[in-house]
């Protein structure tokens, strides 16, 4: 197997047969989590971002960043969806940590 | 069809589970030493846990005829404490020799701090001086694609690591160009949410070939499925692959990397 461009075996018909109730059902997950989070209690609105300080708050401001961006790179039709999806939750920086500094990962890169 | 699953923490699963494999065809399993849900402060901690791997798992394994390996490391996620992880490094040696183990794993970083480093590299050198096999854990989520260039990096520039005798394990589409450009062995792991899907392993597998892949489910006490790997043939299936893909993925590609140890024998 090799280039990539038409390396899946399936027509689209046949692809879209297999997969599109199943992905119909997750794209409406993520359309009901973004409605959710618009009506959380400290909602402002799912395009606003706060100034804050604390690091929680910091990381909801992140996340929430990650999955517009998401959507972003999901519409553009550059295609190449799953591998940039992925670079874009990524850290992208070089040097390596010190020690004790790092708690859990959170899904994407939430700065130092 | 019978299948081998290379990476599966059966320490932390029920018998039923070995039953259930034995069931769907699995006749052989390699379990990397990994974290147990809590870090342990001891030395003796790990000392116990290495006699499970090398003593009682292949015994419960042996109840449906399924051949367990192990690798034998500390994992990355306890390397920070490099007082402790020298002194566990220390235990390795003496059960290098035990029948089912394979060699260093599942080695690698876990936040890419330099700590883990220093036990990444400590590893490695143990294992280029005894000459083991390596399996290599790459970070979850946004850290993958650093930790794995890092990790990459590392066993590169040793003179007595050979990219062949190595095993990238839970690429994902960032990462699996890199890692297969570069000579060594692919690891796709069937764990949701945090790793890889059968969809999107069959899909990479599409993209980037069968030579150095596999596929494995990495069952472990989080929620996952020791069955994964019959779902991904059955993907394979669905989109009309031939039959020799799940058995290359699944059977002759994990014969041939582990086969590089003379403790594995799996036969027809």
């Amino acid at each position: 197997m090799s280039d990539d461009a038409r390396s899946c075996p399936l027509t689209v018909k046949q692809a879209l047969d297999l997969y599109f109730i199943e992905h119909r059902a997750k794209l409406l997950d993520v359309a009901a989590l973004l409605d959710r989070l618009g009506r959380a209690q400290d909602s402002r609105g799912v395009q606003d971002s706060c100034e804050v300080d604390d690091a929680s708050l910091r990381h909801a401001d992140a996340r929430l960043a990650a999955l517009h961006q998401a959507l972003r790179v999901l519409g553009d039709g550059q295609g190449d969806y799953a591998r940039r999806l992925q670079m874009s939750f990524s850290d992208l920086t070089t040097d390596l940590y010190p020690p004790g500094t790092r708690g859990p990962a959170v899904g994407t890169y939430v700065g130092a | 069809m019978r299948y081998i699953d290379p990476h599966l923490h059966m320490v932390s699963r029920t018998t039923d589970d070995y039953e259930r494999l034995a069931l769907a065809g699995c006749c052989a399993i390699t379990e990397p030493a990994f974290w147990a849900g809590y870090d342990r402060n001891s030395a003796q901690g790990f000392f116990d846990y290495f006699r499970l791997l090398t003593d009682v798992e292949p015994r419960r394994a042996a109840q449906y005829g399924i051949q367990h390996y192990a690798w034998l490391c500390i994992n990355p996620k306890e390397a920070e404490d490099l007082t402790l992880a020298r002194e566990v490094i220390g235990l390795i040696p003496e059960f290098l020799e035990r029948p089912n183990v394979l060699g260093i794993g599942e080695i690698g970083l876990n936040r890419n701090t330099r700590n883990e480093m220093t036990i990444l590299e400590a590893h490695v050198e143990l294992a280029a001086q005894t000459d083991e096999l390596i399996l290599v854990h790459t970070p979850h989520l946004e850290d993958k694609l650093k930790g794995t260039l890092h990790i990459l990096d590392v066993l590169g520039a040793h003179p007595k690591i050979d990219p062949g005798r190595v095993l990238i394990d839970h690429v994902e589409e960032h990462t699996i160009r890199e890692v297969l450009d570069r000579g060594f062995w692919a690891g796709m792991t069937l764990y949701p949410h945090s790793k890889c899907t059968p969809q999107r392993a069959v899909d990479m597998l599409e993209m980037y070939g069968d030579e150095r892949v596999w596929i494995n489910s990495a069952g472990d006490w989080g929620p996952s499925d020791p069955l994964a790997v019959p779902k991904a043939h059955l993907e394979m299936q669905r989109r009309g692959h031939a039959a020799t893909l799940a058995r290359r993925v699944s059977w002759d590609n994990p014969r041939s990397f582990l086969g590089q140890s003379p403790k594995f024998r799996v036969t027809e």
